[in-house]
């Protein structure tokens, strides 16, 4: 009886010396896994995707100034993207307005024919651009 | 009832371009929009920034709503991973996902293959050996604001950028379990955003076979731990580290493994730059030839002060930045307080990843009150570094050094 008492405190012993030893060894891996950089950054096994992904896109699409060819523009530049492409852009030389929407019609597949090319390029010069003397001579003063 | 019909039909009617117009904005995200002028900056001063709240992001600078451009203010660059809901959005067509199922999407693979492939989001991930990278990407048009003379396309500051943790399947693997055939010279890369038009070109772009099968362009559908937002390519977008986020095609559905070249717009007209060392032209005379966009140049990017910021004299501050580079290695990064006259050594923080971004740090106490003009310059392993000028058509790769002014008062 004697003896079967200490050969259980003994194995209790034992067993609490063997987990102590395996706690410690496994945080101190965990620790040396993990540089410091990279703990910080959540990791995610992606379980729980939902099947499904939709989102709502609304527009925020400006008012262009009323002028000579804004319907023009409205019908054929506006199909493919909104009035803002054009706000985003400096006030360009005609030289690279008109580039710009043959650019539209020959790499895009715009359908402008070329006097709708010319009424819009009129149009973006008239409010968001200028001549190219006037360009021209503007660079000069600089 | 008949009024408001009468009403209605005017307005289609004779007033088309306005009621488009009004739609547009009733219709639109004036709720969440902020406009508001950022401060100027060299070159991109005309144009006040309008702010915007879109799906699964936070407020971005919007350069255009549809199809969406998002540009990431600069503070989210203090960290070192780029925020999904703050990582910039730049898609070509407005015809771009915006509801996708992940029972029924696919990931084609086909062309000059034994074994013709259609891949579901979890044939991606269970199937193949998931691999986890931390890579830098940005638009080619990145900076182009700056550029002077100025050039046509989306005029980005320093925003069109971020750096991502993506978990993904290789390219390699995808391919080799497809089987590449003989004579295979590329593979090319498509989403599932669509042209407008019957006669717009299709989004498509292509690597060298070579490049697709060495190991590192990643199939992602893991981005900072999440699902990618749908705006930045959900469920799956094509990782190719160290090259230009033009490659990186979104809502991947379709690989193309051909025995002859692909040749479209997007190939042969966009995405081109002059054959010069840093791709640099004269604006009066344009360099004849041209040679798609690929790698990324070497390159430091100011973070931190920000040019609006008001430095104190006599105060320290901690000039901050990242650099980039196409993965050779970002070895130093000098800083002049002097607008160039005099560099030092910022120190680098230690590597995230081979294509990841690299942060550099230097103490700075100004000691006049005055503007001083900062600049940052990068070198890499390869010993490439950054020019004092550079400009070209398409306002591409830009890389050029910084100069970043800032106001120092009392």
């Amino acid at each position: 009886m004697q003896t079967l008492r200490v050969v259980v405190v003994l194995l209790v012993v034992a067993v609490a010396m063997l987990a102590y030893a395996l706690w410690g060894r496994s945080s101190r891996e965990r620790s040396a896994a993990l540089p410091p950089k990279e703990s910080v950054i959540p990791i995610s096994s992606l379980s729980e995707v939902k099947p499904v992904k939709e989102i709502d896109l609304d527009y925020h699409s400006p008012d262009l100034p009323p002028g000579p060819g804004q319907d023009v523009f409205a019908t054929q530049c506006v199909i493919c993207h909104s009035p803002r492409y054009v706000l985003n852009q400096p006030a360009f030389p005609r030289k690279t307005w008109t580039a710009e929407v043959h650019k539209m019609v020959k790499g895009y597949g715009a359908p402008i024919d070329p006097l709708q090319e010319k009424v819009i390029v009129d149009y973006l010069v008239s409010w968001h651009g200028k001549e190219d003397a006037a360009a021209q001579s503007d660079s000069k003063r600089k | 009832m008949i009024h408001a019909r009468r009403e209605f039909l005017k307005a289609t009617g004779t007033l088309g371009m306005a009621a488009f117009l009004a739609a547009c904005k009733n219709n639109s995200i004036a709720r969440t929009v902020i406009d508001a002028g950022i401060p100027e900056s060299k070159g991109v001063g005309s144009n006040p920034r309008t702010w915007a709240r879109y799906p699964e992001k936070t407020d971005l600078m919007m350069l255009a709503d549809r199809p969406p451009l998002l540009e990431t203010p600069v503070r989210f660059f203090l960290q070192d991973l780029t925020p999904n809901d703050a990582y910039f959005v730049r898609w070509h067509y407005a015809g771009l996902p915006t509801r996708v199922d992940l029972r029924t999407f696919r990931t084609r693979v086909i062309g000059a293959v034994n074994r013709p492939l259609e891949l579901s989001f979890d044939d991606l991930r269970m199937k193949f050996e998931p691999v986890t990278l931390t890579a830098f990407s940005q638009c080619s048009g990145n900076s182009r604001g700056f550029f002077l003379p100025k050039v046509p396309g989306a005029q980005w500051t320093n925003g069109a950028m971020g750096n991502a943790r993506y978990v993904g399947a290789r390219l390699k693997d995808v391919l080799n379990a497809a089987g590449v055939r003989a004579g295979a010279v590329e593979a090319s890369f498509r989403g599932v955003d669509v042209p407008p038009l019957q006669a717009s070109p299709h989004f498509e772009k292509p690597l060298t076979i070579d490049h697709a099968l060495n190991g590192d362009p990643i199939i992602a559908y893991e981005m900072n731990g999440e699902p990618l937002p749908m705006l930045n390519g959900f469920p799956v977008r094509l990782v190719v580290p160290g090259w230009f986020a033009t490659y990186w095609v979104k809502s991947l559905s379709q690989i193309t493994v051909r025995t002859e070249p692909l040749h479209n717009f997007w190939v042969d007209t966009a995405y081109r730059v002059p054959t010069t060392p840093d791709y640099s032209e004269d604006s009066k005379h344009p360099n004849k030839e041209t040679t798609p966009v690929t790698r990324h140049l070497t390159r430091a990017v100011f973070v931190s002060p920000e040019s609006s910021a008001q430095l104190k004299n006599g105060s320290q501050v901690e000039i901050q930045g990242i650099a980039v580079d196409d993965g050779a290695g970002i070895r130093r990064v000098d800083v002049s307080t002097d607008g160039g006259r005099t560099w030092a050594d910022a120190s680098l923080d230690p590597v995230i990843d081979k294509y990841a971004w690299r942060r550099w740090r230097m103490n700075w106490r100004p000691t006049e009150v005055r503007r001083y003009s900062l600049q940052c310059r990068a070198t890499n392993a390869a010993g490439e570094s950054q020019a004092t000028d550079q400009w070209n058509h398409g306002g591409y790769c830009r890389n050029v050094i910084q100069t970043l002014d800032v106001e120092v008062t009392a």
